[in-house]
């Protein structure tokens, strides 16, 4: 396997990308720091519900919160949990599940080849038995109950189902405790027959490792298999959204509170160029310098947990402002009116180059932690976009292009408000 | 591995440096370490939340913001904290390494002067400052910080167990103090709390980054010159070495999970005969090797989570879970059985080993995060002997099966904590 350097000159630092033969994309980013981390992943998340079969070319319908059910068991194989083999190399492994991809990762301060060959050789032996499927439906259905008693997890997940008419980002991750009854281990081997196709995969690895020393135990570990490339069906989505208001009652103290913006996403992701844009305007229209930040703190109606995020995925993308409220109809209110006049007055020059800055240096700084750069190279990787092309176009970034971007998105007439309000 | 570059600037008050050069982010935090009292805890928090938000310099919030997105978006923050019956109030810049700078300017200078701002020149150290609406907003967004704590019920649960089982202890005092006690809080209180902090408060400056110390170590000296450094406060922590009887105490909430919490009192703290009880919690429960995870978890498929967690400042150890209603009971036999094993020595040497490898991890990569690295120091401002990741796992290694039994063997349950779901 050959590898590219990719290179920053700015920075002085560099990562490198090659592709396996057997389709495996691989990144590693060598840093001089005590742990290191690996990370790989597969582009299969909750939003893959409905497939054509790879080998049998029939529709294929599984129950919500599969992707999240498999990644519980792929730890088990025949010889035993890979948890415990972890836990004797002295890595820290987990998992996660999100809309669009599952990964498994590990962090250590030493025996990290033991560690990646573990890591290599449970992802690639699936072993599902009724018995171990059943065992785990107590555990899940508990993970999901801890979620639906946390209202920051049940905003946004309210905030997407107002939004989104039929695209399964509406689908809670984990699926919901009679969806899970229904997962079988033939439909789990189905999905990863489909899913788990190193095609579909990428290895990130960063910290204090030896390219050439992974290389050399990919090259041993990975098995070529033939190339499997799953076909996925998305129903259309409307450009509108579905509702613009959704609350729910809870116990608690204070009211949160999410508003989406949603954004039209045809059949290709979004460019990379319009997120980095996307992070600039937001960063210029609410961030603590902001005129809709003060004007929000001075009426009383946010806290320190006001945040804005921008949410993209496969089908999916949307400009998202969240925190805590007394009033959060007040909140809707007065972002959605801001939002027409910052459109209408433009950005302004001096705004612009601060935000640029402000961008540009979190971007570097992500790459301080082992776990956010293998994070991040990961999830680039999924539409083949460059970590440091993206850092220079923060600080690069021309204003005419940044209002183009501007006309684009934040259409209050496409935004829905999410509220969890406490029950008294 | 990189070391503490200790400096002392006056009574009580030490500049720490720490080189780490494989960062592209620096940080300068100011700590003041003052004992834990239900009169001040509240004052002091209002206090470093206001100092956050602006300085006599940059009174407007939004120019003040202007400044720091200038400055490559540094952070200005304020944390308050608690270790054991000590409040910690920090004061922290975090701001971008000046070599990746667009166009070469010093970002580290300046960030540390306008820390030093917001500390030394505050808004209401000036008479002719209006800055009542700064008050008033500070009180009420502190307010919704304690309200927010209510929504998270896994820590609302944590908070409680702690509150009842230290009832009549300064450790159940909330680190910022309680709602009431803030709406009590007074202008006048802010301006005493700042005045008595900068010159009783036990204070550590940490500095960690890539930049010379120097301008910053100086920078310090000088705003402290003018300050009549005298009377500091001593910290302390009374640890209540045995439970008495067992406490049991149910809460109802309109939720669909019930939440377990154990609080059990294990004899020693921080810094005394501690490490045989970090291991036998990790044996115990820390890790997804201890015992509860494979069997309250993997065997008998109660949960998602069910672990302990050593409160070393204060010697407690509390065992969290959430579950269905109706597994309450057997959840907590199956804890205390679990436990039971922990006395009787029924755990292998290779339980102990993958434990002291999971600590070892854990302290070594301390420094790969400027957050960890800031916390390990800090916890151990207040002690004489001094650890580096590398000494402190030494210890944990010599840690025998038998030292781990012992530390069992003293361990007592104090209280039963439950939330559960209204019908």
């Amino acid at each position: 396997m050959e590898l590219t350097q990719i290179k920053s000159n700015r920075l002085e630092d560099s990562y490198f990308i090659g592709v396996h033969e057997s389709g495996l994309k691989v990144y590693i980013y060598p840093k001089t720091t005590h742990s290191s981390f690996a990370i790989l992943g597969t582009k299969f998340g909750s939003i893959n519900t409905k497939f054509i079969d790879v080998e049998t070319s029939k529709e294929v319908c599984v129950p919500d919160g599969i992707a999240h059910y498999l990644e519980h068991k792929l730890f088990e194989n025949e010889d035993g949990d890979s948890f415990k083999k972890f836990a004797k190399t002295g890595a820290f492994a987990n998992a996660y599940t999100s809309f669009d991809v599952t990964a498994y990762l590990f962090s250590c301060t030493e025996n990290f080849f033991e560690s990646l060959d573990i890591l290599l050789d449970f992802t690639q032996k699936p072993y599902f038995t009724d018995k171990s499927v059943e065992k785990e439906r107590g555990i899940i259905a508990q993970e999901i109950k801890m979620y639906d008693d946390d209202p920051s997890w049940k905003v946004e997940n309210n905030l997407l189902l107002a939004m989104y008419h039929k695209h399964p980002v509406r689908i809670n991750i984990a699926g919901n405790v009679e969806s899970i009854l229904r997962i079988t281990p033939q439909m789990l081997y189905d999905c990863y027959k489909n899913f788990y196709n190193l095609n579909n995969m990428t290895l990130c690895i960063t910290g204090n490792v030896n390219k050439d020393d992974v290389v050399d135990i990919i090259e041993k570990k990975i098995k070529v298999t033939s190339a499997v490339k799953p076909k996925i069906i998305f129903p259309e989505e409307p450009d509108e959204i579905l509702k613009n208001r959704i609350e729910q009652k809870f116990d608690l103290a204070i009211p949160s509170f999410k508003l989406g913006f949603k954004e039209h996403v045809g059949k290709n992701d979004l460019s990379f160029e319009k997120i980095v844009f996307s992070d600039l305007i937001l960063e210029v229209f609410a961030s603590k310098s902001s005129k809709l930040y003060r004007k929000l703190l001075d009426e009383n109606l946010i806290n320190s947990s006001f945040d804005f995020d921008f949410f993209e995925g496969p089908g999916y993308a949307s400009t998202v402002f969240s925190g805590e409220s007394k009033n959060p109809d007040k909140v809707g209110d007065i972002i959605r009116e801001e939002v027409l006049k910052f459109k209408e007055d433009g950005i302004k020059k001096d705004d612009f180059e601060r935000a640029k800055k402000t961008i540009y240096a979190d971007y570097v700084s992500f790459l301080d932690s082992c776990k956010k750069t293998a994070d991040l190279l990961f999830h680039f990787s999924l539409n083949n976009r460059d970590y440091f092309s993206c850092m220079e176009l923060a600080a690069s970034a021309k204003l005419e292009d940044v209002e183009k971007r501007l006309k684009e998105i934040l259409n209050p007439d496409k935004s829905s408000l999410s509220i969890v309000s406490p029950l008294k | 591995m990189s070391s503490v570059v200790t400096s002392f600037i006056c009574e009580g008050v030490n500049f720490n440096y720490i080189k780490q050069s494989s960062f592209k982010s620096e940080r300068v935090s100011v700590s003041m370490f003052v004992p834990l009292e239900k009169q001040n805890a509240s004052k002091n928090s209002v206090l470093f939340f206001l100092l956050s938000k602006s300085c006599l310099k940059y009174p407007d919030f939004t120019s003040f913001n202007k400044k720091l997105s200038n400055l490559y978006g540094m952070v200005l923050s304020s944390d308050v904290g608690k270790l054991g019956e000590v409040q910690v109030l920090t004061l922290q810049a975090d701001f971008f390494d000046s070599r990746y700078a667009l166009n070469n300017e010093s970002i580290s200078q300046e960030a540390s002067e306008l820390l030093c701002e917001t500390l030394f020149k505050p808004k209401f150290s000036s008479k002719e400052v209006f800055w009542d609406d700064d008050f008033a907003q500070e009180k009420d967004q502190l307010i919704q910080l304690i309200d927010s704590e209510y929504n998270d019920k896994k820590h609302y649960s944590l908070i409680r167990c702690f509150e009842i089982m230290c009832e009549n202890e300064k450790f159940s005092i909330g680190r910022f103090g309680s709602r009431e006690d803030v709406l009590a809080v007074e202008k006048s209180d802010i301006i005493d709390s700042w005045n008595s902090l900068l010159s009783k408060a036990r204070i550590e400056i940490n500095m960690t980054g890539n930049s010379d110390p120097k301008n910053v170590l100086n920078l310090f000296k000088n705003n402290f010159k003018n300050i009549k450094r005298e009377n500091i406060y001593k910290c302390e922590t009374k640890i209540t070495k045995k439970a008495k009887e067992v406490k049991y105490f149910q809460e109802k909430q309109e939720i669909n999970q019930a939440k377990l919490v154990m609080g059990f009192r294990t004899k020693f703290a921080f810094p005394d005969n501690f490490f045989a009880t970090i291991v036998m919690n990790t044996v115990f429960g820390a890790t997804s090797n201890s015992k509860l995870f494979l069997n309250v978890r993997e065997k008998m498929s109660l949960c998602y989570y069910c672990s302990s967690y050593y409160e070393k400042n204060k010697g407690i150890m509390v065992v969290q879970s959430g579950i269905k209603r109706e597994n309450i009971d057997k959840t907590k036999e199956e804890v205390l059985k679990q436990f039971e094993k922990m006395k009787n020595g029924e755990f292998t040497e290779e339980d102990i080993n993958t434990a002291k490898l999971n600590l070892k991890g854990s302290l070594f990569s301390i420094y790969d995060s400027i957050n960890r690295i800031n916390d390990f120091f800090l916890v151990q401002s207040l002690q004489e002997k001094k650890y580096s990741p590398e000494t402190f796992f030494l210890e944990l290694k010599k840690v025998n099966k038998s030292q781990i039994i012992g530390a069992a063997k003293v361990v007592t349950l104090d209280t039963i904590y439950t939330l559960v779901p209204e019908s």
